[in-house]
């Protein structure tokens, strides 16, 4: 789940596992500082997510956004096959294109959360959310046409 | 089944087929942070250290001032570190927008005590230039003698660095308000 989440946020594989580990830290941080020792799915997506939010921030600092097409791996390690990953990258790739706070909504809906869930991790309300994720579901349609569809 | 709906269903499809690990770059970066952490605590370790040996031998009263200043100082600035740290930690259980407030409060945070570093650093630099007046015109003869060099030189330099490092992260806090304010009218909107 977090490499998931971490490929909505930066494109090379190098990011993405700096992110992880990244978001692991933040995670044994935050369970110190909340004093508190669940690992709800709920808590760990909202860590993750916030850090992801400020590590692509301070990525940023250094070099442009990531471009559309990320790089795709030729083959894949784990006998999956290369055509369902290329898909995911494509979607990842989509995705990270979008504006922050429908960027989240988007990865959070796929990740199973509903509308409640989400606006509570957001701090806004259900019916924003429900905007956000149609408006990214008409750019996400635009962008994706003719990879996925 | 909507079109949307039906499209929602595809994407989840695609995006739960979890990432490749990238086992070479994962270990890289566990030993990156591994070795941050440990290195940072090393560094301000040995400074300390290297400062406590050489104030044992302070020849004079400045000497011995100058240097508990700047153990101080290296013990401020790490706590300082480690205070931002800790605020940035307990600000990620937060909802987003709680997430973004709490970092701009902090990057504001960073840009005060910029500010405070440079008043300090033109107080201290205008005190400092009436001593070294002073002295040049007492020690005509002897300015080019190592410890002279040494007494004058050393706040020289430790003044421009700690105004270049003020100014290294005022440019950074200022870029990273510029995107949280965007970001802050993203997720109000």
């Amino acid at each position: 789940m977090l490499r998931r989440v971490a490929s909505g946020y930066v494109a090379t594989r190098a990011d993405r596992e700096e992110l992880v580990q990244d978001i692991v830290i933040a995670l044994s941080h935050a369970l110190r500082s909340s004093g508190d020792e669940s690992l709800e799915r709920m808590f760990v997506l909202r860590v993750a997510h916030n850090r992801g939010v400020s590590f692509s921030m301070r990525k940023s600092r250094f070099k442009p956004p990531a471009e559309t097409n990320a790089p795709v791996s030729s083959q894949s390690d784990r006998g999956i096959p290369i055509v369902v990953e290329r898909e995911r990258e494509r979607l990842s790739a989509a995705i990270r294109r979008l504006p922050e706070a429908q960027r989240q909504a988007v990865m959070l809906h796929l990740e199973g959360l509903t509308q409640s869930e989400i606006a509570s991790i957001q701090g806004t309300t259900d019916n924003n959310v429900d905007q956000r994720l149609t408006r990214a579901h008409d750019s996400l349609r635009a962008m994706l046409t003719g990879d996925l569809g | 089944m909507t079109d949307e709906s039906e499209d929602w269903v595809q994407w989840q499809e695609a995006w739960r087929t979890t990432p490749p690990k990238g086992a070479e770059e994962q270990r890289r970066a566990h030993r990156r942070y591994r070795g941050a952490e440990v290195a940072q605590v090393v560094v301000v370790l040995a400074a300390i250290a290297l400062l406590a040996v050489a104030l044992r031998y302070a020849a004079s009263p400045f000497e011995l001032a100058f240097g508990v200043s700047v153990v101080a100082a290296i013990f401020g600035v790490w706590i300082a570190h480690r205070m931002t740290r800790t605020s940035e930690a307990s600000a990620l259980t937060r909802d987003s927008i709680g997430h973004l407030a709490a970092l701009h409060a902090l990057r504001d945070r960073e840009l005060r005590i910029v500010r405070f570093v440079w008043l300090v650093l033109s107080l201290e630099g205008a005190y400092l230039t009436t001593w070294w007046i002073g002295g040049s015109a007492f020690h005509d003869k002897e300015l080019d003698a190592p410890i002279a060099i040494l007494v004058l030189g050393t706040p020289i330099v430790a003044m421009i660095a700690l105004v270049a490092w003020a100014a290294l992260v005022r440019r950074r806090a200022k870029a990273e308000l510029r995107r949280i304010a965007s970001m802050e009218q993203d997720f109000s909107a």
